[in-house]
């Protein structure tokens, strides 16, 4: 949405405009065109809708009323219960992993078959389909919102 | 203590008041945003009220990277274009070029400034041409007219470049300007 610069003519205008303007915010100096000075006041009017009286009141109270308790907290604590329990899991797979996985082929002679390509397919789609959602929401790198 | 973080601190901490002060402060950019690009009376109300439930919603994000009242606009100013798009409403006219058809003032001569702002009527035909500006421009000055926003906190606001923040607001008051000669017969 990159535009062009002003042309030298199209700035003296520009000049005139600013001059106007800060004539009607009090500016003392050289006479601005009228006509500039008239859209200039017509811009500082008030608009003819405002906020309704109580209008902050009214969402403070909404805010209120809807306030879900504050889970960041929690969410972090689970988040680290989590990693905790993930790292004791895979502490776990390193040391006994490999007599589990023999004892369990042992036991079910025909598992090794789910682990062909359309196994692993349909345990990937069920992955992504139960995934739970992540819980941060916040936009990467900026202070903005979403909206 | 910067007063952002002081009110943003004590509406996280849930102090009562807190809440209500943060939306009566910006309350009035907030609307001036969002009624300025969607103009229904009814449709910027709720949508102010969308923007000040997300700016609760979303505060612990904010980083004080610019002012509140910057980062309030810009959700204000988010949540009316995602308005506008919906309804597949254009932001601003396409096809038109000011800068080639609009002759430039160049000279004034004088007419006289307070009897044409005695003229009811013509201010209302002003106001009835600001109003018939496309939503962005219109948006744009009243920011930098009525709420005295200077360039580069429209920009914070509406992410637009300073050039073309600068260019609307000059290819709209020329525009107004040409329309006071031609239509209301006030000569420049």
């Amino acid at each position: 949405m990159n535009t062009p610069p002003l042309t030298p003519d199209q700035e003296r205008e520009w000049t005139l405009q600013e001059r106007a303007l800060a004539q009607e915010r009090g500016a003392e100096g050289a006479d601005a065109p009228p006509a500039y000075r008239l859209l200039a006041r017509a811009l500082r009017e008030p608009l003819d809708s405002a906020p309704p009286a109580g209008f902050a009141a009214l969402l403070a109270r909404r805010v209120e009323c809807a306030a879900l308790p504050d889970l960041r907290w929690e969410r972090r604590a689970t988040a680290a219960l989590v990693a905790l329990l993930l790292l004791l899991a895979a502490a776990g797979l390193a040391w006994q992993g490999q007599d589990w996985l023999r004892q369990l082929l042992d036991a079910m002679p025909s598992l090794p078959r789910l682990f062909n390509g359309w196994g692993l397919l349909l345990l990937a789609g069920l992955a992504v389909a139960y995934w739970p959602a992540w819980p941060d929401e916040r936009l990467p790198g900026t202070d903005r919102p979403r909206a | 203590m910067n007063p952002d973080r002081v009110l943003v601190e004590a509406v996280l901490a849930r102090r009562a008041g807190a809440f209500e002060r943060l939306v009566a402060d910006h309350q009035g950019l907030c609307w001036h945003i969002i009624q300025r690009l969607v103009r229904h009376p009814e449709d910027t109300r709720e949508l102010c009220q969308e923007t000040f439930l997300r700016v609760h919603q979303y505060l612990h994000q904010y980083r004080y990277e610019s002012a509140l009242k910057s980062w309030i606009g810009r959700v204000a100013y988010a949540v009316a274009l995602r308005h506008l798009e919906k309804r597949r409403v254009p932001l601003e006219e396409t096809g038109r070029d000011d800068a080639d058809e609009d002759p430039l003032l160049q000279e004034s001569d004088g007419f006289d400034l307070e009897s044409a702002w005695a003229d009811a009527q013509l201010r209302e035909q002003l106001q009835a041409a600001i109003e018939a500006l496309a939503p962005l421009p219109r948006m744009l000055l009243t920011l930098y007219h009525l709420d005295e926003l200077s360039i580069p906190e429209i920009v914070q606001i509406s992410g637009l470049p300073a050039g073309t923040i600068k260019s609307h607001l000059f290819r709209s008051r020329l525009r107004l300007r040409e329309l006071l000669q031609t239509r209301f017969g006030v000569s420049a």
